[in-house]
């Protein structure tokens, strides 16, 4: 099942960030929080940039599926991928939505919706993957025959993982339909090839233990017990494979070997079943070794072990069938405080049903947290409303003052007449008219000179002054007109200037009237936004409240029955053990008697 | 050997590989109730559409569209550089000083890319600098820069903070990027 997933989101995943590149930071933040788990903020994230967009983006419908897959949604993603797959949309998008609602309705027992969706795939979409989902179906309708026809040797290259899988499928309806031999040179194949991932290395583990388990039946055992050995120590079919590889050396006749197998496994927890098993199947290989006192030991041991597991059982069933630990809000599982419930918990965790119930109410008890700190949020909202609608109040009337301070007509007419002024100078080449006061008070200075010597009488002296005052004339002229440039410059980016800030403030005096107008409105509909969402996460809490009631008494119900489940096996092997014990027992009492 | 308990591994043994094709089907969830799946499901349709409002709500409030400016930080794995976290400058002021978690730079790495900072800028002539920080070859500390001058209109402005390898330089790159 893991590797499946683990599967798709490399699919999917790498589908993603391969096209992220065009991708709005947006898009692939909501990406960012989907790639660490928090399904909820990529939700969020994922609609809003869908609710701002016009057009709707292929890639952030199938991340928006994905999250609701990982948020358990099944039924929100189904309808995301109809949406995705039934649009026009490029063919690499609708297959992968196509491809994944398959998958997803394969989990969910949907076989009809998963042959519907598959049938929707183009012709350009890969191979493997709808061979791989065509194989699962037919084996789960019992059909091996048709995987046979589908599924061709040559389909099992190309992605070694996908490939992998595949093949061990193939291998499994080879099985079914009685060709053993073919079956396990299948399976041979996939655990002796070189595995790059970890996905493939699980395959190969899975494929070594079926082979053995294959050939264990078809009484080979020393073909058997060659396969678990295959099996890595760290795989989730370890402990079977122990235990396997201890029956097949038992039916090779190597008792002390098949020991050492169960022994080995027999140290560990009780909770676990191949565990028990291997204490039942300890005594036996000592009685072949013809140890019967050992044997004996061997019984009394596991005798032991199991009745302290089945004391325990019957305290963990009391306590919550009396009440005494009802599972809360607050904890995962109340018997956490119990002796011993963390084995039990341990345990639970399992099973994949029980995972997912107890996920549930782990998830439904964090929705409660999340909603009281987003009502508290709400509040924090509402108290900067209310505080930006007590500054509007100061604020708006100073703004409004000031607006009608500013003559923007005025300063306007002034860059024009500026504006002319320089024009005019410019076509003239009216130097004077750029000149600096202090020039102008000069040039009044001579010409006021020059008129006062206009009327004196012509002396020699007076023509000696009016040839220096025409001197200091033309200097100053000189001086004027070499500057003349500069000054153009300098007055025509003055005149600018003032133009740009005129446009400038023009557009402020229009954000602001704009603002004064609408600050109000944005202020009342935010203050409306927030007392509907207040209302919604109000409701929210009253249905989390009766959602959680529900699924708490249903994980107890589950839990129950898991814990009755394991008291029936423990029954079970304690009364073999007991039996078997006591026959011992008998022989031994028949054999001393005889003598 | 053909003891009954051997029989009985067997048949368990069986069972078991043929789950492994089927992917271990029957689970304690097949039996329970389908409403209350449902009512779960659809309080997280209603959770992840109230948080969408919130989200909205809180930008529109706190960074209204005209003044927002959003900053992201994307980073490429590179064998040259390993990312610790990222220091943010506008107009010459820290606005934001992030130190990354390992799942984070993971999630960085398939594509992701990190929001670092939110917040209002006026129209006109901005500078935004962002320094890189974290180990280079060798183990070395390293503090690499990007500096970008930016006009800001009306409207939200999106800043992305980039860092990719070079391979024929063998040295990461660091720039910013407008969007």
């Amino acid at each position: 099942m893991r590797t499946r997933i683990l599967l798709v989101c490399l699919l999917i995943g790498g589908w993603l960030t391969a096209t992220a590149d065009d991708l709005h930071p947006r898009h692939r933040e909501a990406l960012f929080y989907h790639l660490q788990g928090d399904s909820l903020e990529a939700g969020a994230h994922a609609m809003a940039l869908q609710s701002r967009s016009e057009q709707t983006d292929p890639r952030l419908a199938l991340l928006l599926a994905e999250i609701q897959i990982a948020y358990s949604m099944p039924k929100n993603a189904e309808t995301t991928l109809m949406g995705v797959g039934a649009d026009q949309v490029p063919h690499l998008a609708s297959d992968l939505a196509w491809e994944r609602l398959a998958r997803l309705a394969y989990d969910h027992n949907q076989a009809d919706l998963a042959v519907r969706a598959l049938s929707r795939l183009s012709p350009e979409a890969p191979g493997t993957q709808q061979l791989l989902l065509h194989a699962l179906l037919d084996l789960r309708a019992e059909n091996p025959q048709s995987v046979l026809e589908r599924v061709g040797e040559a389909d099992l290259r190309g992605d070694s993982a996908l490939g992998a899988y595949l093949g061990f499928n193939r291998a499994l309806a080879l099985h079914q339909v009685g060709k053993v031999q073919d079956a396990v040179r299948l399976w041979d194949e996939i655990a002796t090839a070189d595995a790059r991932t970890e996905d493939s290395a699980e395959v190969a583990d899975f494929a070594a233990f079926a082979a053995g388990i294959a050939l264990l039946q078809a009484q080979d055992a020393g073909a058997a017990q060659q396969r678990f050995a295959r099996v890595r120590t760290e795989s989730v079919v370890a402990r079977r494979a122990i235990l396997a590889a201890g029956w097949a050396a038992a039916e090779q006749g190597a008792h002390r070997r098949a020991l050492g197998y169960w022994r080995l496994l027999a140290r560990g927890t009780p909770r676990d079943g191949d565990v028990l098993q291997a204490l039942l199947a300890v005594p036996v290989a000592e009685l072949e070794l013809g140890r019967v006192s050992s044997a004996q030991d061997a019984y009394q041991h596991a005798i032991e072990v199991l009745e302290s597991e089945q004391n325990w059982l019957t305290a963990l069933v009391d306590g919550l069938g009396s009440g005494r630990w009802t599972p809360s809000g607050e904890r995962l599982i109340p018997m956490e405080e119990a002796e011993g419930a963390e084995h039990l918990i341990q345990t639970l965790m399992a099973n994949p049903g029980l995972q997912a119930e107890v996920r549930r109410v782990q998830e439904l008890d964090w929705i409660g947290h999340q909603l009281a700190a987003w009502t508290e949020q709400l509040e924090h909202h509402e108290l900067m409303l209310r505080t930006r609608a007590a500054g509007f109040d100061v604020v708006i009337p100073r703004i409004a003052a000031r607006l009608k301070q500013l003559d923007l007509d005025a300063l306007q007419d002034r860059q024009t007449r500026l504006q002319s002024r320089l024009s005019t100078a410019q076509a003239n080449r009216d130097h004077w008219a750029l000149a600096t006061a202090k020039e102008r008070s000069w040039r009044r200075q001579v010409d006021d000179v020059r008129e006062r010597l206009m009327r004196m009488t012509e002396t020699e002296e007076a023509v000696v002054l009016q040839e220096r005052v025409d001197r200091l004339a033309g200097v100053l002229d000189w001086q004027v007109h070499s500057a003349f440039p500069q000054r153009r410059w300098d007055a025509t980016k003055g005149v600018r200037e003032v133009e740009t800030f005129a446009i400038r403030l023009e557009g402020q005096v229009q954000r602001l009237g704009q603002a004064r107008s609408t600050a109000w409105a944005q202020v009342l509909d935010m203050t409306r936004r927030v007392q509907d969402l207040r209302v919604r996460i109000s409701a929210q809490r009253r249905q989390l409240v009766a959602i959680s009631e529900a699924q708490q008494q249903f994980l107890k119900a589950q839990v129950l029955a898991e814990l009755k489940r394991r008291q029936n096996h423990t029954d079970s092997y304690l009364a073999q053990a007991r039996f078997a014990l006591a026959r011992l027992h008998d022989r031994e009492l028949n054999r001393v008697a005889g003598r | 050997m053909s003891s009954p308990f051997l029989t009985k591994v067997l048949r368990r043994m069986r069972r078991l590989a043929v789950g492994i094709g089927l992917v271990a089907a029957a689970t304690a969830a097949a039996d329970e109730p389908v409403a209350l799946a449902d009512e779960i499901e659809s309080l997280k349709q209603e959770l992840l559409a109230l948080n969408r409002d919130l989200f909205l709500l809180e930008e529109d409030l706190l960074t209204p569209t005209d003044t927002q400016v959003l900053v992201f930080v994307s980073a490429e794995p590179t064998d040259w550089f390993q990312l610790d976290s990222v220091q943010l400058l506008i107009d010459n002021k820290e606005v934001a000083n992030y130190l990354y978690t390992p799942r984070e730079l993971d999630a960085l790495a398939r594509g992701g890319v990190h929001r670092i900072h939110r917040g209002n800028l006026d129209q006109g002539a901005h500078e935004v600098t962002a320094f890189f920080i974290g180990i280079g070859p060798e183990g070395r500390p390293m503090r690499r820069g990007a500096t970008l001058k930016f006009e800001k209109a009306l409207g939200p402005k999106y800043l992305e903070l980039q860092m990719a390898a070079d391979e024929p330089k063998r040295q990461a790159d660091f720039w910013i990027e407008e969007w």
